[in-house]
């Protein structure tokens, strides 16, 4: 029996299907987060890929190169984000 | 409520820069960010919850293989100073007080520094170059997740599992008589 509810965004879902459409990994990485975030949100057990993100108010849930963003309101978890891993080159200074 | 609003970063001297406990009180406050010059170099400073998502940000880029050639080149150089990605040095006020020191550790080093200190406001000090970079990651996720605000609030909501068995048909995962695998 899940303890929390999971719900997603119309704009979490964009995304979600946009990145499926090229990247058939992310439906089993999707799959798997909805069964942790269901049952262990706030990371509890301190066994997941998860962490806070204080500055959003929001946790994330990162597996192989997804990143999912999401909120917590009681008993529900709200899906707001997901990403690739990031392309960004770094720059040194100088 | 999540907003995208555009971070203030403020650029200053050393000499204008003067307590860094006054900086830390306008960062805490004000939500700005400060870059402070010190010579050749320059050091920015942020917050402690804005460092958590920067250590997430600098953790996140690791993946990408031009960053990890550049990090292989900085731990070369630096040797058994160079710090992780997720790695902070906890520094004293006293250290402070020279920040080019500082500045070129960050550069030379990778490093990251946090002061955590009875009666000061816990700030960060990171590499300015970084700054740029995590504050754009920032913002293009304050307006990703303002938008799903929106859809929270205009009732644009629905299970994850719902959205899931989708997936999984588009796929081919889940055969529903109209859908094949794609090859």
């Amino acid at each position: 029996m899940p303890l929390f509810e999971v719900r997603a965004t119309a704009s979490f879902e964009r995304r979600l299907r946009k990145y499926a459409s090229r990247h058939q990994d992310v439906t089993a990485v999707y799959e798997e987060m909805l069964r942790v975030l269901a049952a262990d949100p706030y990371n509890r057990s301190r066994s997941h890929p998860i962490r806070p993100l204080p500055a959003f108010q929001r946790y994330r849930y990162r597996k192989q190169r997804w990143r999912f963003v999401y909120s917590i309101h009681d008993d529900v978890v709200m899906l707001d984000y997901c990403d690739l891993r990031r392309e960004r080159t770094y720059r040194r200074q100088g | 409520m999540t907003r995208a609003a555009d971070p203030v970063v403020r650029h200053l001297s050393s000499s204008e820069a003067g307590d860094i406990s006054k900086l830390a009180e306008r960062i805490y406050a004000n939500r700005e960010y400060f870059v402070i010059e010190t010579g050749l170099l320059s050091v920015a400073l942020i917050s402690r919850d804005d460092l958590d998502d920067y250590l997430e940000w600098r953790e996140e880029r690791t993946q990408d293989p031009d960053v990890q050639e550049a990090l292989a080149g900085i731990e070369q150089d630096a040797g058994e100073n160079a710090c992780r990605p997720t790695d902070i040095r906890r520094v004293s006020m006293d250290e402070v007080g020279d920040l080019s020191d500082i500045a070129m550790r960050i550069c030379r080093n990778n490093e990251c520094f946090v002061l955590e200190k009875n009666g000061v406001l816990p700030v960060a000090f990171i590499d300015p170059i970084d700054l740029d970079n995590y504050l754009d990651w920032r913002t293009e996720l304050l307006e990703a997740l303002a938008e799903s605000e929106r859809d929270v609030r205009d009732g644009r909501t629905r299970p994850a599992e719902a959205l899931l068995a989708e997936l999984k048909r588009d796929v081919g995962l889940v055969p529903d008589g109209s859908t094949t695998r794609r090859d």
